[in-house]
């Protein structure tokens, strides 16, 4: 991190945003002193907190000014059950033990888990960690929270109750907050400015979220930062020549700008009109038709249950077309894990249950299924075998190969893997150890590793998990040469954005059962079903049904919008000229961009 | 992240069975330093006796303290006892086998060259009454303490320093995350074709390439807590306060007394009847 400089008003909470690397982590250790009072490096310059010089001030003082909350909810509790956790910073600070015990009771009343003291940290879920992480720095009484990625081992539903508790608890007890976070959508309806930092840890940009997203392409190419969906929408319309008013970034000020558009409420309506009762946009039914093959994959009524009575599937039964992009979303908890893990051999299935290529996986060995289905696990370290980049790929097509796989490669086999590392960009990296590299470079080596070998069917778990937005762009081309080269991919996630861009197929899991098996449409337009599946629509979806109800009000929820990406939205609504040219907007229903 | 078997029968179980703190049955209520050296106590008894007959009066004794005093199910109590029938019978046979006084011993039974014999049986009851007895006895202790009691009671009553203690509570903390990485990882990379082969070879390059996953984020995690806990302002000062703190009362002393008096009891009557011996003979 290099030359920044900034503030944050008392009360003002903050979105810092930046690339892999950018030190939003190493600001966060400067605002509460541990830089650079306990972590040794160079530093230079002065950080304020609370009218108190961060150099001068002792580490004690800071931490009743400023509470950190940190990403991994498993790696930041150091005792055993909720009253201890949060009692540790107070004994530290050499609170009276009286005092403690009210404190407790005010820090669990705080973030909404009263009743939560004499519980164990082991059996709470992770949003309930995150909170009672919350609740152990609230109860130090600091004005300023900084929170570095807190949701991301979260699922949508235990995100969307954080956010929530963070807007609650700044608008009660006006707090500062400072929150680095990849999860736009979710952030961007209360966050009263961005910070945003480049590769190198230089501030590029600190003000208003409407300014940064709109008014400053430059800067956001240059981050590599993303624009929250509704902002890309907007933009994107004024592309095609609709005048959107203003620069609406939340989801209910987007729906009111657009439907102040000119004409274009009336042209949402002509465009629908002739498909209400079909289901779905002509454009994805010839996809559909066009990936109808044979089933790689089937599954029938699939129960599973774990050695400790843990029942993590119930009578799950579906099948995988050939040449699909299937999404597997839920909640945490829900089986999706142990889904693919049944699939692939990690875990055994009863005979009977899993088919790949109507083949029983039980009549399979563990070489025979390895030769069908790759299996990329969450994190990338823990399928690394050999000491190299270039090991790594090599391993892949010589398995048995004793030591240093790469020195056995045929010629063809050289080219292969050269080839590969040329796609990852690793070329000049090949003989690195893999453990160096960047989470994102490791993110995308790791599914190379399983790509090489060529199986039909690769199974990912929440592959984009801690990646930002350029990198999952990445990987996410990557699977989609994939699919284009005829394989199948079956994707762990519960980011309904990516299944929205991305999947073809859609399956959900809720409580170990599977509830819905379909087109990824079929699934949002029914927003009571997302919640139960503790999921999160996209923001567009959000916005599309909000303008549906605008257009007719009282309209069944089911038959909601199918456009539920921007590039979609924009070319089924289609540019403001054809409504000149073509009033009525008939002849021109294919017309996009 | 697999949920999977424990490898450690008494630490998940440990985990399971925590009990709210200053409540629940009568050893969850002793301290746990004190309780500590009661069993302490019990076990350097044992590890003198040289028959099998009085550590098994011993490790009955143990079993229904734990069973009554600790509230633990037999079934608690006797499934994570079940190895040791194993090793009981490794003793056995190693003793069938081996036993120096096989020659001089009566034989019980013997088929052809090989004899049952009485020296045998009573060194190898011996051995594994007294395995039992450790085992028990940890079990109940570990069974009815909670680990963040025990920790307190270090630092309260040995003067265990602070950081120290802190540190092992984390340590206890990652276990069971580790043992999770560690169930993943081998999933992972057997799905990359890492054979579960034996031979020396295959088992040491396995494990070499299982440890380094494993401890980058076993340090990585330790890195983390670490920050975590100095952001809380841990080990600001020399002294810190406690919300609850660990004290011997008398019913703590009451509970060490009484066990010096039965194991006394019972070495006693044992030696009257002849048959606790307190060397090898």
């Amino acid at each position: 991190m290099i030359d920044l400089d900034f503030e944050v008003a008392p009360g003002e909470a903050v979105l810092v945003l930046g690339p892999s690397g950018s030190g939003k982590s190493t600001l966060t250790l400067c605002l509460d002193g541990l830089i650079p009072h306990l972590v040794e490096g160079e530093y230079e310059g002065e950080v304020w907190v609370a009218g108190l010089a961060v150099k001068e001030t002792p580490v004690p003082v800071l931490a009743q000014r400023v509470g950190l909350v940190f990403q991994d909810p498993d790696s930041q509790f150091c005792t055993l059950t909720v009253e201890d956790e949060i009692a540790f910073g107070l004994e530290n600070l050499c609170v009276e033990s009286n005092r403690i015990d009210e404190a407790i009771d005010q820090a669990l009343e705080a973030v909404r888990l009263p009743g939560y003291r004499r519980r164990r940290l082991s059996e709470l879920s992770g949003g309930e960690k995150q909170r009672v992480a919350l609740a152990s720095v609230l109860a130090m009484g600091p004005s300023l929270l900084v929170l570095d990625e807190p949701s991301a081992n979260l699922d949508p539903k235990a995100t969307a109750d954080l956010f929530g508790l963070l807007r609650a608890l700044r608008e009660e007890r006006k707090h500062t907050i400072i929150i680095i976070e990849h999860k736009l959508d979710e952030v961007i309806e209360w966050i009263d400015s961005v910070l945003i930092l480049d590769e190198k840890g230089r501030l590029l940009f600190l003000g208003d979220p409407a300014e940064a997203f709109y008014d400053n392409h430059e800067l956001l190419e240059q981050s590599g930062v993303w624009r929250p969906q509704t902002a890309e929408l907007v933009t994107g319309l004024r592309q095609i020549g609709w005048r959107v008013p203003g620069r609406p970034l939340a989801l209910s000020d987007t729906v009111s700008a657009l439907a102040a558009t000119p004409g274009l409420l009336e042209r949402l309506g002509e465009r629908l009109r002739p498909r209400v009762g079909t289901d779905g946009w002509p454009g994805r039914l010839e996809a559909r038709n066009a990936s109808v093959g044979r089933p790689l994959l089937e599954v029938r009524e699939l129960s599973f249950q774990y050695a400790t009575g843990r029942l993590a599937l119930q009578r799950v039964s579906f099948s995988v077309i050939s040449g699909r992009f299937v999404a597997l979303a839920g909640a945490n908890g829900a089986g999706k894990t142990t889904l693919a893990s049944l699939v692939s051999g990690v875990l055994s299935p009863e005979p009977g249950r899993v088919f790949l290529h109507g083949r029983d996986v039980r009549g399979l060995s563990p070489r025979e299924i390895g030769a069908l289905v790759g299996h990329v696990f969450q994190n990338p370290e823990h399928q690394f075998v050999t000491d190299t980049v270039r090991g790594e790929l090599a391993y892949s097509l010589l398995p048995r190969a004793r030591r240093r796989p790469e020195a056995h490669l045929d010629e063809k086999q050289r080219w292969l893997v050269d080839s590969w590392l040329e796609r990852l960009g690793l070329l000049g990296l090949a003989e690195a150890n893999p453990f160096s590299l960047s989470h994102g470079q490791k993110r995308r080596l790791s599914v190379a590793a399983m790509l090489i070998r060529g199986q039909g069917l690769l199974l990912l778990d929440e592959p984009t998990l801690g990646q930002d937005e350029r990198q999952v762009a990445r990987l996410m081309a990557l699977m989609q040469d994939f699919q284009a080269g005829g394989g199948t991919v079956l994707m762990i996630t519960h980011d309904m954005r990516l299944v929205a861009e991305y999947a073809d197929w859609l399956l959900v899991l809720r409580e170990g059962r599977l509830v819905y098996e379909g087109e990824p449409e079929g699934f949002l337009a029914r927003p009571g079903e997302v919640d139960k599946a503790g999921l999160r629509a996209p923001a567009l979806s959000e916005v599309s049904a909000a303008l549906l109800e605008r257009l007719e009000p009282g309209r069944p929820v089911s038959a909601s919008l199918p456009w539920l990406t921007v590039p979609s939205f924009l070319s089924g609504l289609g540019p403001v000229e054809t409504a000149l040219v073509a009033p009525g907007g008939q002849g021109s229903a294919t017309g996009g961009v | 992240m697999l949920p999977g078997g424990a490898l450690d029968p008494f630490l998940s179980s440990a985990e399971d069975a925590l009990p709210a703190p200053g409540r629940g049955h009568y050893l969850e209520r002793r301290n746990p330093v004190i309780k500590l050296l009661a069993v302490v106590l019990v076990a350097l008894a044992v590890t003198f006796l040289f028959d099998p007959v009085t550590p098994a009066v011993i490790f009955l004794l143990t079993l229904a303290v734990g069973r009554w005093g600790g509230g633990l199910s037999l079934r608690a109590l006797l499934r994570p006892l079940a190895i040791f029938l194993l090793a009981g019978f490794a003793i056995l046979v190693a003793n069938l086998l081996f036993n120096k006084d096989n020659a001089v011993s009566p034989a019980l039974v013997s088929i052809g060259p090989f004899k049952v014999t009485v020296a045998a049986l009573w060194a190898a009851g011996s051995l594994w009454f007294r395995l039992l007895c450790f085992a028990s006895l940890s079990l109940v202790f570990v069974r009815t303490t909670p680990p963040q009691d025990l920790i307190l009671s270090l630092v309260h009553q040995l003067r265990l320093s602070y950081k120290a203690a802190y540190g092992t509570m984390v340590g206890y903390r990652m276990l069971p995350l580790l043992q999770n990485d560690y169930i993943t990882i081998r999933a992972a990379q057997r799905v990359r074709g890492v054979g579960e082969k034996g031979g020396v070879w295959h088992i040491w390059s396995r494990t070499r390439r299982y440890a380094l996953p494993l401890l980058t984020g076993a340090v990585r995690r330790a890195g983390r807590v670490a920050v975590a806990m100095d952001a809380r302002a841990f080990g600001a000062f020399p002294a810190r306060t406690y919300r609850r703190r660990m004290v011997v009362r008398k019913g703590d002393l009451l509970f060490v007394a009484a066990t010096v008096v039965v194991v006394a009891a019972v070495l006693l009557a044992s030696w009257r009847l002849g048959i606790a011996r307190f060397t090898v003979t």
